[in-house]
């Protein structure tokens, strides 16, 4: 399968190119961010709480910052957290479940409880735990923290995948030939699990920009930082007469999450008929 | 599943080390303080400690409201089930619904509408929906409560505890909604390609018969699997839910004594909720066996 037809049928597919451009914009906002804000994200420009304006679009907020450009600001921050959680739960999910496809027996067993147990624990109240613990407030850990415990899925994929592609006959000439485990991992099995990995990895980035919110909301998040959750849950206090607070910072993480999610599921039609219409 | 139990309080030994860098009190204070919590001893006998007498059901006492933690854990879980299993009842019937309806259809234009439309919900960041609801239904059309379980300084009538109800359970059911819509839509579809459809539609049964009585029988188990897998997740799901709606529940109560530092109180939550999970799981096990009359114990 060539890569030109995969991205003829994944233009054929209206959402995905519709989650493919969103991704786009909010990637470009995040890079240009310092150019199209109007004002300094962390300046105090104007009296508090002014609504919506043509000086302000997106209003003010509780200590008269500008909220337009505290939203555009904050896709650097949604970014970082989505794409660098997603790399370190690829990067974990698919070492774990590579050694425990491919070595199967008793290290697939021992490895499969580990995950099992990170499956049951509630990890939402985990996070709490850590947090409260640790006191690590800022983004970044955020992030670590999301991608150590979700990473489970990713290797349960890599895992099953791993078991099927060990049998095919391209491997079993690659072991007849005597190449090593690392040589025949890399070279021969996880090519060929690209799709699901690259799938389950976009469609994860839009479920960690959402948790981050949600954990910065609660205000588990650093209250300092330029974060989209935190001017929810700022936008919380004043819900009852500044309705733009809470709005524009929510639309921002819908809207992305929404970007993700479509582009994630139409690169696996597009990338792996096979998995077409699954979840 | 049962090393989950030895697993988690592995953390306390963290938590009463990391406790003892001290606050704003004078040392002999904190010594005392120490010495009433039992903090002074050794790590690893606190440690042994603390599983001894949480296995007779003690998790001590909570810092800040300076009561057993047991009790406080006990009336915020069932606030949080008062919430969460109507939600749960709702969204399920409403995934399933709508996921086979997407099935039997499978690439017509309600398949195609109800595809986009779960992917939208899924997306939905759930907490600030709750907000926007409230701004739209409480605060500007006087509809339905901001928050709490029941309206302070007035007998609590039926009326009056579902209004409050009313919002929580439709936003956290929505979050769970379009998840189980597109898992039963795929499990469905996967169904639909057996064999013994194939013959019950050549015995010339109607198809709603097949899809409902062969397909959704059968569909139905992995669901079952997966969404009893994801229970842990949707407790999570359902504390923000009570965050936003001031809803007296166990994730209000997790968040408000993490952020007072009233590790007990974090720790016993940690542990009953990972009990209730453990629980929940069993229970999914158990209606395999309904479910799939292959499956026997």
């Amino acid at each position: 399968m060539t890569w030109s037809e995969n991205w003829r049928r994944f233009r054929k597919n209206k959402a995905a190119l519709i989650g493919g451009l969103i991704v786009l914009a909010v990637v470009i906002t995040a890079i240009i961010a310092p150019v199209i804000s109007p004002y300094n994200p962390d300046d105090v420009v104007a009296g508090r709480l002014q609504p919506p304006s043509n000086k302000f679009w997106f209003g003010t907020d509780g200590i008269g910052r500008d909220c337009l450009s505290r939203v555009v600001w904050g896709s650097r921050t949604a970014l970082m957290v989505g794409l660098g959680a997603s790399l370190i739960s690829v990067i974990v999910g698919v070492a774990f479940g590579s050694i425990a496809g491919y070595y199967g027996g008793i290290i697939d067993d021992a490895m499969m409880r580990i995950c099992e147990i990170l499956l049951v624990i509630p990890s939402f109240f985990l996070y709490i735990l850590i947090v409260s613990i640790f006191r690590v407030r800022g983004p970044e850990y955020i992030a670590v923290l999301l991608a150590l415990t979700g990473w489970t899925e990713l290797a349960k994929i890599v895992r099953v995948d791993f078991f099927s592609l060990k049998e095919r006959e391209f491997t079993k000439a690659a072991i007849g030939l005597g190449a090593s485990d690392i040589h025949i991992i890399f070279r021969y099995l996880l090519p060929n699990d690209l799709a699901p990995i690259i799938v389950v990895a976009t469609m994860n980035i839009a479920g960690f920009i959402i948790m981050e919110a949600a954990l910065s909301f609660i205000g588990l998040g650093d209250p300092t930082a330029c974060s989209w959750g935190i001017m929810l849950s700022q936008g919380r206090q004043y819900i009852g007469y500044a309705w733009w607070l809470a709005t524009f910072p929510g639309l921002a993480t819908f809207i992305t999450a929404v970007g993700f999610n479509f582009l994630g599921d139409g690169l696996r039609d597009s990338l792996d008929p096979r998995l077409r219409g699954t979840i | 599943m049962f090393l989950l139990a030895y697993l988690a309080p592995g953390d306390p030994v963290t938590v009463f080390y990391l406790s003892r860098i001290g606050g704003r009190y004078s040392h002999a204070e904190l010594d005392y303080i120490r010495q009433m919590l039992g903090l002074d001893q050794p790590i690893h006998i606190q440690y042994f400690r603390w599983i001894w007498r949480m296995i007779q059901g003690d998790f001590g006492q909570s810092y800040i409201w300076n009561q057993p933690v047991l009790p406080l854990i006990r009336s915020s879980i069932l606030n949080t089930l008062r919430m969460m299993i109507p939600a749960f009842v709702l969204s399920i019937l409403f995934g399933i619904v709508t996921g086979v309806i997407s099935a039997a259809k499978q690439y017509s234009k309600t398949d195609h509408i109800v595809m986009a439309s779960s992917l939208l919900m899924w997306s939905m960041p759930w907490f600030w929906s709750g907000l926007m609801a409230i701004y739209i239904f409480s605060v500007y059309l006087h509809l339905l409560p901001t928050g709490g379980m029941y309206t302070f300084g007035q007998p609590p009538t039926v009326v009056d505890q579902i209004s409050h109800l009313i919002m929580p359970v439709l936003l956290y059911a929505t979050s769970g909604a379009g998840f189980i819509t597109r898992l039963t839509r795929s499990c469905m579809l996967e169904v639909l390609r057996e064999d013994y459809i194939m013959t019950a539609r050549m015995k010339g049964l109607k198809e709603r018969v097949v899809i409902y009585k062969h397909a959704l029988r059968n569909a139905i188990l992995p669901v079952v699997t997966v969404v009893s897998l994801y229970v842990s997740y949707l407790v999570g799901g359902a504390a923000v839910i009570e965050f936003v709606f001031a809803w007296p529940g166990v994730g209000r109560l997790a968040v408000l004594a993490a952020t007072q530092r009233d590790y007990p109180v974090v720790l016993g939550i940690n542990m009953v909720v990972a009990t209730v999970v453990l629980i929940a799981l069993l229970i999914a096990d158990i209606s395999y066996a309904y479910l799939d009359p292959r499956i026997r114990y």
